[in-house]
């Protein structure tokens, strides 16, 4: 199971926020594997991916005594067509869940792997149920990008194969890859 | 997609990421990318809208339809691109060399699993500043995002062949942005 993050920024009136969360992130060896966030009104949440075996929870607490309040945030992923609308249909379906954070965790091809984020795990599986044949099973982060990387190195101009056990994130048919 | 759109949906209501990728997706608005999360019931989003040349007869001029005609406000900036080696530390350090300018936006851009490409979205007027101190502080390779139409010198940060209509709405609402109490100002949301 991987983790996101959604931690708030005050980054309007106050530039150099994100340079140091992202330092306090690395001084705890946390890797950042994807990230994406803009402010409003001078409230500026991101949505930061990162490692399974990372103690979220230690990690929220520790990120809240730095200044940074943070929310421990339950994922569910989907392999979407890079199309118009693609995005709306799996919100639609995903349907009376709150959808607390969104990232294009990757993309390939002419797909994209996107990551939903719910305040709850039974909540991220309801979405994962009602994401369907989108939905990416859940899987363990680390082993699964890897996976992935290694398939990208040997096939950078390939499609992945949906239906593949090794074409999709998490070795084995753990998860899907784009 | 070259640039950061940066706008703002009001996450309290269960439905409003359908609603807001419903209006593009009609509107033929294709979505490279996407990030945001909310807090205190607001919920910010960067997007990279794939053609966004800024035309008057390309995506972006539809996504400006699609945000007017549903009251979602935004701005776009424009996207200084970094090369970063995938370990702690690397974006921080990144972020720490532009000093005090803002950031206004964050993505990925892309992955090899060795490097990852990340987007710095920042106000239009300031993307030579950016470029300089990135380059100053190591980031050699560190470019304004560019479209395949661009002319200009990558390594020219005084460059501004590039500099079009939406940069000058950019640079006029930015001003506002910049002080609290804006996020239901119409302005934000016309063209």
């Amino acid at each position: 199971m991987h983790q996101q993050l959604s931690s708030l920024l005050a980054a309007g009136g106050s530039p150099g926020q994100l340079a140091k969360y992202a330092r306090q992130l690395a001084e705890r060896g946390v890797n950042i594997r994807a990230i994406g966030g803009s402010e409003w009104d001078h409230q500026g949440a991101v949505a930061t991916l990162i490692d399974g075996e990372v103690d979220g929870a230690e990690l929220t607490d520790w990120l809240a005594g730095q200044g940074y309040r943070t929310r421990l945030i339950h994922a569910a992923e989907a392999v979407l067509p890079d199309e118009p609308g693609s995005l709306a249909t799996a919100a639609e379906r995903i349907g009376d869940l709150n959808i607390l954070t969104v990232l294009v965790a990757d993309t390939h091809g002419d797909v994209g792997l996107v990551s939903f984020g719910f305040e709850t795990h039974d909540e991220a599986d309801t979405a994962r149920q009602r994401l369907s044949d989108f939905a990416v099973p859940e899987h363990d982060l680390t082993a699964a990008w890897e996976d992935h990387q290694d398939w990208d190195r040997r096939n950078p101009n390939e499609r992945p194969d949906p239906h593949h056990p090794h074409g999709h994130h998490g070795g084995g048919g753990r998860g899907r890859r784009v | 997609m070259h640039r950061q759109v940066a706008s703002l949906l009001s996450t309290s209501s269960p439905g409003r990421l359908a609603i807001f990728g419903n209006a593009l997706g009609k509107r033929g608005v294709d979505m490279v990318t996407a990030g945001g999360a909310e807090w205190m019931h607001s919920g910010p989003v960067t997007l990279i809208v794939r053609n966004d040349w800024g035309t008057g007869d390309d995506e972006l001029e539809a996504f400006a339809g699609v945000m007017q005609a549903e009251k979602f406000p935004y701005l776009v900036f424009r996207t200084i691109e970094v090369h970063l080696k995938d370990v702690p530390g690397a974006l921080g350090a990144a972020a720490e060399a532009m000093g005090d300018i803002n950031i206004y936006a964050v993505t990925l851009l892309d992955t090899d699993g060795t490097d990852a490409v990340v987007g710095l979205g920042v106000r239009p007027k300031l993307v030579g500043d950016a470029l300089k101190r990135l380059w100053a502080a190591g980031y050699d390779d560190a470019i304004r995002r560019r479209h395949p139409n661009d002319t200009g010198d990558p390594k020219d940060a005084d460059d501004l062949s590039w500099w079009d209509t939406f940069d000058d709405r950019t640079e006029r609402l930015v001003q506002r942005f910049d002080r609290p109490g804006r996020p239901n100002d119409p302005d934000f949301w016309k063209r």
